[in-house]
């Protein structure tokens, strides 16, 4: 379970990144983002892991 | 230990995706080679694509066995890229069960007259024309259709043309030096004193004299929006003149009509031959007065006559002429030569096709403005000051035979058939495109709208007809990366 829970946090820490790094592109350039990839889905990812952390936490 | 190697190594593995995702995104929106090519499936418009939008507007659009069709015209789609570029070749496929004569895509260069970059999806009349009559080519793809062949090549043809009246053009700017030669200045001041609506074009002609041309504007304050006045003078196609007056009050829509001023064109020594006059402006500009020392004057395609207008007449060379109100109290029988176009709904077009009158001309008559009148020839006020300097268009609305045309140029590419859709090909210069402008982002965007014509698909006309449009495929060129560092490195120079 402690294991399975920093697997988790490593996606959750790349997932943040992710989250940051394509919104200052969006915001930086419209579209670069946007045109290959929904921003919904990592977010939604991104939730789930932070949920499960949070109540699978020691 | 092993756990800590194992969670480090997927730490590494995951920035790493992440990095090249990064990458990617990046590479494909800087394009380094200057080309991108984007697709999209006009047929099954469920499936989402950022670059080429589905065609709008929905209700002249049907679904017939889950193949969207387009059942009115015109329609429109807008293609959007993450850069600029100079050039589009676009390859659409299509398939057209009603044989409808023409076809044709549009990409919008300037919104105040939504002036549009009209390019040949398929043109019946040509695609006739190159099967029975002799075709020569020119050294840039250009088309000479030769009723009996006569000349060997594009280039002899346009060194020693034949008269101006056995050519017919499609999508091709034949420079014809058009001279008028019994023509006498006059001193006579003319005056145009019905109110005109809106943006218009028109030909005059100036020999020995100079050029004098007064108008005067009202703004009718019907739309909350900035209304600048634009008046442009063009000699073959080259602007040589420009005037302008600025809107420098607030934006109001009350309704209260306005004294503009006026603005005035006045050029001396200019060249024998045609000019065209260009007016920009929204539909709150009425021009209420012209007053011209050139003799002649013609309304080129399109003209608004304004509400307070009576007893019109013009006079038009075109075959097909269209009228449309969007004022009840204008709703009324329109006669044109000797054909009555029934003008009894608002915000409807309707329409006149004269095969016999195309060379006589005909007179219209209103009784009432408000009106906007349209038709592909150039309308006049007077007879004495009606010139027609364009060649006739090869389209359908021509009857080649009867018009005695024996020469067609064209720049045209009949389309190619493949597994029963029709192939057709055409290039567009996007770099002076009109690209939206959105208030929360910096710059311009790179959204460009485009526009398909077919001309005989109408909604209301009780004919069920219909076009498929399915994979269009848009291969867009410009600079290269290293060019761009090259442009900016030299400029700084």
């Amino acid at each position: 379970m402690k294991k399975n829970n920093r697997v988790l946090k490593e996606f959750f820490y790349v997932l943040t990144g992710t989250l940051a790094i394509f919104s200052l592109l969006e915001l930086a350039w419209p579209g670069v983002v946007l045109a290959y990839i929904n921003i919904n889905w990592v977010l939604i990812f991104w939730l789930i892991i932070g949920i499960f952390l949070l109540l699978f936490s020691d | 230990m092993l756990k800590n190697f194992f969670i480090q190594k997927l730490r590494v593995l995951l920035w790493l995706i992440l990095i090249g995702i990064v990458c990617f995104l990046l590479y494909q929106a800087i394009a380094p080679d200057g080309k991108a090519i984007y697709t999209y499936n006009f047929s099954q418009p469920n499936k989402v694509n950022y670059f080429i939008g589905e065609l709008k507007p929905k209700d002249r659009l049907k679904i017939i066995n889950n193949i969207q069709s387009v059942i009115g015209e015109p329609v429109y789609f807008f293609l959007r890229t993450l850069r600029k570029f100079d050039k589009a070749k676009i390859t659409l496929q299509y398939q057209n069960p009603d044989d409808l004569p023409l076809i044709e895509m549009g990409l919008l260069k300037g919104k105040i007259i939504w002036r549009y970059d009209l390019k040949p999806i398929t043109n019946k009349t040509l695609n006739q024309l190159i099967m029975a009559w002799s075709t020569v080519y020119g050294a840039n793809g250009e088309l000479l259709l030769e009723r009996e062949k006569k000349y060997q090549t594009f280039e002899g043809f346009l060194k020693n043309p034949p008269p101006i009246n056995e050519i017919a053009t499609y999508n091709y700017n034949f420079k014809n030096n058009y001279l008028l030669p019994d023509y006498q200045p006059t001193d006579k001041e003319n005056k145009i004193n019905q109110p005109l609506r809106g943006s218009y074009q028109f030909y005059t002609y100036i020999k020995n004299e100079k050029l004098d041309l007064e108008f005067s504007f009202f703004d009718i304050n019907k739309n909350k929006d900035n209304d600048p006045i634009e008046l442009n003078l063009y000699y073959q196609d080259k602007l040589i003149d420009s005037k302008r007056l600025d809107d420098k009050d607030a934006p109001v829509d009350d309704n209260k009509k306005i004294d503009r001023g006026k603005l005035r064109l006045n050029s001396n020594d200019l060249t024998e031959g045609v000019y065209k006059v260009e007016l920009l402006v929204n539909d709150d500009i009425i021009t209420n007065q012209i007053i011209s020392k050139q003799s002649k004057l013609s309304f080129i395609n399109r003209l608004w006559i304004a509400e307070g207008a009576k007893n019109i007449e013009l006079k038009t060379d075109g075959n097909i002429v269209s009228a449309q109100t969007i004022n009840p109290d204008s709703l009324q029988t329109i006669k044109v030569g000797d054909n009555n176009l029934i003008l009894d709904k608002t915000y409807q077009q309707f329409k006149i096709f004269n095969k016999k009158n195309f060379n006589a001309g005909a007179l219209i008559k209103l009784d009432k403005g408000d009106v906007i009148l349209s038709g592909n020839g150039v309308f006049s006020f007077d007879q004495n000051s009606f010139i027609e300097p364009n060649i006739k268009k090869a389209d359908n609305s021509l009857d080649i035979n009867a018009n005695k045309i024996n020469y067609v140029l064209a720049k045209y590419q009949a389309p190619k058939e493949n597994n029963g859709w029709q192939i057709a090909e055409m290039e567009f210069d996007i770099a002076d495109a009109y690209r939206e402008k959105n208030v929360f982002q910096l710059g311009d965007t790179n959204k460009m709208s485009f526009l398909i014509s077919i001309p005989d698909l109408k909604m209301d006309d009780n004919i069920d007809d219909k076009i498929i449009f399915g994979k269009i495929t848009i291969g867009l060129s410009g600079k290269s990366l290293l060019d761009k560092i090259k442009t900016i490195f030299y400029e700084k120079k």
